[in-house]
């Protein structure tokens, strides 16, 4: 059992409270694929929390004094919109994997920049992995 | 000959021929040496080519189509008149044909190399420093180069100063530009501004128009083409040349107008005793953009009108403007019924006219088509047979809802076009303001109607439900779920309909114009206003949800705190000051109270560490691209003022008297036309920009309200994407990660990232994401389509967390493995064959 840490940066992002994300994965020795594969259902079932506080939030359609408190500091209160249905996820898996063979982000992890999807890859303790979204350059 | 169309071929052929005799002569005045001749010769060839090329002979297609015929006249003037020496600019200039060389010449005494019509100021500064006479008059009666307008007033001046101001200079200054008028002053400006301060040379040159102008337009036919432009003559005798041609409207605009004396005043009146009425009228007319045809009012039989003349003249305004119905009606007596009559004949005036209610359809017809100063001149129609102020009052709020369909901008001045007749209205009935004409109409709408009808056997009335009017039907005392058809087929029925619609209209205005602006505001009542409010139905059903806060500062509802002082409506900033949001949003569902407005559980916006680091700026919503059109209109909807993308600031709103918020916005052309990316939000007083920390903090929550509800409204990037505060910079963001990366030709040096690759050394801005190539040059990089969609959908940790900052990094990588780039334009620029 090994948890790796994720870099996102957004701090007091919607999607959660703007730390780092930890994804756990079964040991060391794993796969491009497989660390895609375990970021994609953390971030699902993070939603998922986001989502079920929201829906708590709006039965309850009022704010609590911690909750006021929670979001003044991230310069906006109001009742959260009504969260999104939850992704199914092998699904997002699913395109996670192809987005990544098309090269729509790239992954870093113990400052190497993984190339396949089935590259196996070493994971220690305290590397951190980065995701990062690619946007498509042309010469102006 | 190039690109004629077959229509004019003809003509430029002839044009040509023509040219080409004038060529001919040219070169037997060369080969005479008759240097005299040549210079009137370059005249005529200038007269030739005027004509020529104008659009109802060749349409233009000459000037395209004698590059040989200029080439051989640069023959023949730069051999008759050789330039001895290049370096004197008198020399140069002193020529009578515009020879490329000689063009040259000119462009490189002034630093302009390649220019075709070098401009002439750099010469103009130095002769009129040196108050070279010579120079001056020659860089007036040049052909070559070009010098501003203001520049050639400037040189006139000075060769006034010196006493060398000629009839030749200023025959060629106008020839130059028919409007050098407008800088040579002293009149007053088209519309009645205030008049300029005169040129210096300004009296010469006026006694030379009004010498020219007098023998153009002399009998038999006046000659218009060679008269300069705006300039007014001066004395009676232009005037009465244009009152004995009643039919020259060129005359009469040009001449009417004449500068005339007090004597020459008095005596046009004395001319005009002994002359018909219809002359006295157009001599009326005449001398009205003058601005003295009131001295004419006695001679036309209407002595009193001068009052009523002046007040016409003054309110001739296009934009709707609050008027003096008192005034108007002061005047209109002094002047006499028969004389109003008569004068708005002479001087027509939709607001006096409509405080006299003499063009009623008129008037009218123009409400209809949104007209703003028609707008305001109905609210000043007095009340026709049976018609009651509240009549009028509810017309106007029905003209007051098309405003939003009009546009984002319009829609601003539609309402302050419907306040003006509001206000009018008010003076109608005798009221003393705008707001007591309000609360009296509006009590009256809730009063009018009896509080039952009796249909058939039924009972029939509306009753309010949280201020939404609904309508009650019962009989022995039981209420009935829907209307029975007996009631509805009863005439009185319509009646119920009305009065329910009449209260639904009311509880409307009262919620979006009022109760709005009360808690957006933080606004404030006092206890006449509340009481006023209360005998209202929409209020009595809207206060008491509200939460306020009274003289003494205890907060609560309206039965819970004290009444006898002011009353401020609580904006949810002072809840969460208190510590008392969380405690009323409970409460209000404990107490399943609904409210109006948003209020308890209206968004509230704080500062965020990132804005109070910033200090001044606010870029929370900056990067989020919106549809133009949609965005347009939700701000316009909110006070907005929407401009265009070389403006200043792109959306601006007025928050307080002294405080308004602007904001700068990436968008093509105009508001609307397109999509726009938010930018940076500012607080301006007194046009400085003011420390957000200073701005109150209600205003700064709605600003950053109204901007919330733009972008997640009509943002137009996935949701994927949204609101993220940007809490550090972006610079700061991108170091650390890339630092996280480990790319082993990439450091971080201050706000760039430096990388070293195969091709060259790129320094990349963390902030703009411009590339420079080491040592200086530059590379343009730019994403290869806007607004692509791939990301949308892929549940991440992502790092990067906006679009910029996305396409910042995928610049490092790329350049990271400059070697694998194959793209020919990024190769272009680096040098490298692709």
């Amino acid at each position: 059992m090994l948890r790796v840490k994720v870099r996102e940066t957004a701090p007091g992002s919607a999607r959660h409270g703007g730390h780092d994300v930890l994804v756990e994965l079964a040991e060391e020795r794993t796969t491009t694929r497989e660390l895609i594969r375990r970021a994609v259902e953390e971030q699902v079932r993070l939603l998922g929390d986001d989502a079920a506080r929201r829906r708590d939030m709006r039965d309850r359609r009022y704010l609590l004094a911690a909750e006021i408190r929670a979001q003044a500091a991230t310069g906006a209160i109001r009742l959260p919109a009504a969260p999104p249905a939850p992704p199914d996820v092998a699904d997002a898996v699913a395109r996670a994997h192809q987005a990544f063979e098309r090269n729509a982000f790239v992954v870093f992890a113990g400052g190497r920049q993984l190339d396949r999807l089935d590259e196996e890859i070493v994971l220690r303790p305290g590397e951190t992995v980065v995701f990062l979204r690619l946007t498509a350059l042309a010469g102006g | 000959m190039v690109d004629v169309p077959g229509m004019y071929a003809d003509a430029v052929r002839d044009e040509r021929d023509a040219l080409w005799r004038l060529v001919d002569q040219a070169r037997v005045l060369a080969k005479a040496g008759d240097l005299a001749g040549l210079r009137d010769l370059a005249g005529e060839v200038r007269r030739r080519l005027a004509t020529g090329d104008s659009l109802d002979r060749t349409g233009g297609h000459l000037g395209a189509n004698m590059a040989d015929i200029s080439a051989a006249l640069d023959d023949v003037y730069d051999g008759a008149f050789p330039v001895r020496d290049p370096d004197d600019p008198a020399e140069v200039l002193d020529a009578p044909w515009p020879t490329v060389r000689r063009a040259a010449m000119l462009a490189s005494a002034v630093d302009r190399v390649g220019w075709p019509t070098p401009p002439l100021e750099p010469l103009a500064e130095r002769a009129i420093a040196a108050n070279d006479v010579r120079l001056l008059r020659l860089l007036v009666l040049t052909p070559l180069g070009r010098a501003g307008r203001e520049t050639v007033v400037r040189i006139m001046d000075a060769l006034h100063a010196a006493g060398a101001l000629d009839v030749e200079v200023i025959e060629k200054a106008f020839a130059d530009d028919a409007y050098l008028g407008r800088a040579i002053g002293g009149e007053p400006r088209a519309g009645g501004a205030g008049a300029s301060t005169p040129a210096g040379c300004a009296p010469v040159v006026r006694d030379h128009f009004d010498a020219l102008a007098w023998r153009l337009t002399s009998p038999p036919e006046p000659d218009w083409d060679e008269l300069p432009e705006v300039l007014v003559p001066r004395g009676l005798r232009f005037a009465l040349r244009a009152l004995d041609r009643p039919h020259d409207r060129r005359m009469a605009e040009r001449f009417g107008p004449a500068e005339l004396t007090d004597d020459e005043r008095s005596a046009l009146v004395e001319h005009l005793r002994d002359r018909t009425a219809e002359e006295r009228r157009y001599a009326f007319e005449l001398r009205l953009p003058a601005g003295d045809a009131e001295v004419l009012l006695p001679v036309l039989g209407l002595p009193g009108a001068v009052p009523l003349l002046r007040l016409v003249l003054a309110t001739a305004a296009t934009e709707a403007v609050r008027q003096d119905r008192a005034a108007i009606l002061a005047a209109v007596r002094q002047a006499g019924d028969d004389g109003a009559r008569r004068l708005l004949e002479l001087c027509p005036s939709e607001v006096v006219a409509a405080a006299l209610g003499w063009n009623r359809a008129a008037v009218e017809k123009r409400v209809k088509r949104n007209a703003l100063s028609g707008i305001a001149a109905f609210g000043l129609l007095p009340l026709a047979g049976g018609e009651t102020v509240l009549d009028r009052y509810l017309a106007l709020r029905e003209v007051a809802k098309r405003g939003p369909r009009l546009g984002p901008n319009r829609r601003h001045s539609h309402a302050a076009a419907v306040a003006v007749a509001l206000d009018h209205l008010a003076q109608v009935a005798g009221l003393p303001d705008a707001d007591r004409l309000e609360w009296d109409c509006e009590a009256r709408i809730a009063t009018e109607a009896p509080g039952d009808w009796r249909i058939a056997d039924y009972t029939v009335g509306v009753r309010l439900s949280d201020a939404d009017p609904v309508l009650t039907v019962s009989r022995a005392g039981r209420t009935l779920k829907s209307v029975p058809a007996t009631v509805r087929a009863d005439p009185r029925y319509a009646d119920v309909r009305e009065h329910q619609e009449r209260l639904r209209e009311q509880a409307r205005r009262m919620r979006t114009g009022m109760i709005e602006r009360l808690v957006a505001t933080g606004g404030t009542l006092t206890p006449d206003e509340l009481l006023r409010l209360r005998r209202l139905p929409a209020g009595r059903a809207m206060l008491p949800a509200l939460i306020w806060q009274d003289r003494a500062g205890t907060i609560g509802l309206l039965d819970q705190i004290a009444l006898d002082g002011p009353v401020t409506a609580a904006h949810p900033f002072l809840l969460y000051e208190r510590r008392l949001l969380a405690h009323w949003q409970a409460e209000l569902v404990r107490r399943r109270i609904r409210q109006p407005v948003k209020q308890a559980f209206r968004e509230l916006y704080l500062l965020t560490p990132a804005e109070r680091d910033a200090v001044d700026v606010s870029r929370r919503f900056a990067g989020h691209p919106v549809d133009g059109r949609v965005a347009g209109q939700l701000l316009s909807g909110r006070g907005w003022s929407t401009h265009g993308g070389y403006d200043e600031h792109q959306a601006t709103r007025p928050v307080t008297a002294e405080l308004t918020a602007a904001l700068a916005c990436e968008l093509h052309g105009y508001f609307g036309g397109g999509d726009v990316v938010v930018g940076e939000l500012r607080f301006l007083a007194a046009g400085s920009v003011v420390p957000l920390a200073e701005v109150p903090p209600v205003a700064f929550s709605e600003v950053m309200r109204d901007l919330d509800l733009v972008v997640s409204v009509a943002g137009t990037e996935p949701h994927g994407y949204a609101s993220p505060p940007h809490a550090a910079s972006r610079a700061q963001l991108l170091a650390a990660l890339i630092d996280d990366l480990g790319l082993a030709r990439v450091t971080v040096d201050g706000a760039s990232a430096v990388v070293r690759g195969s091709r060259a050394t790129y320094r990349v801005h963390l902030n703009s994401g411009s590339i420079h190539v080491e040592p200086g040059g530059y590379l343009c990089v730019v994403p290869a389509s806007f607004g692509d969609t791939a990301h949308r959908s892929l549940f991440l940790p992502f790092a990067d967390e906006d679009r910029m900052t996305s396409v910042i990094l995928s610049k490092v990588l790329l350049l990271n493995e400059d070697e694998k780039i194959t793209d020919p334009a990024i190769l272009a620029q680096l040098d490298v064959p692709a």
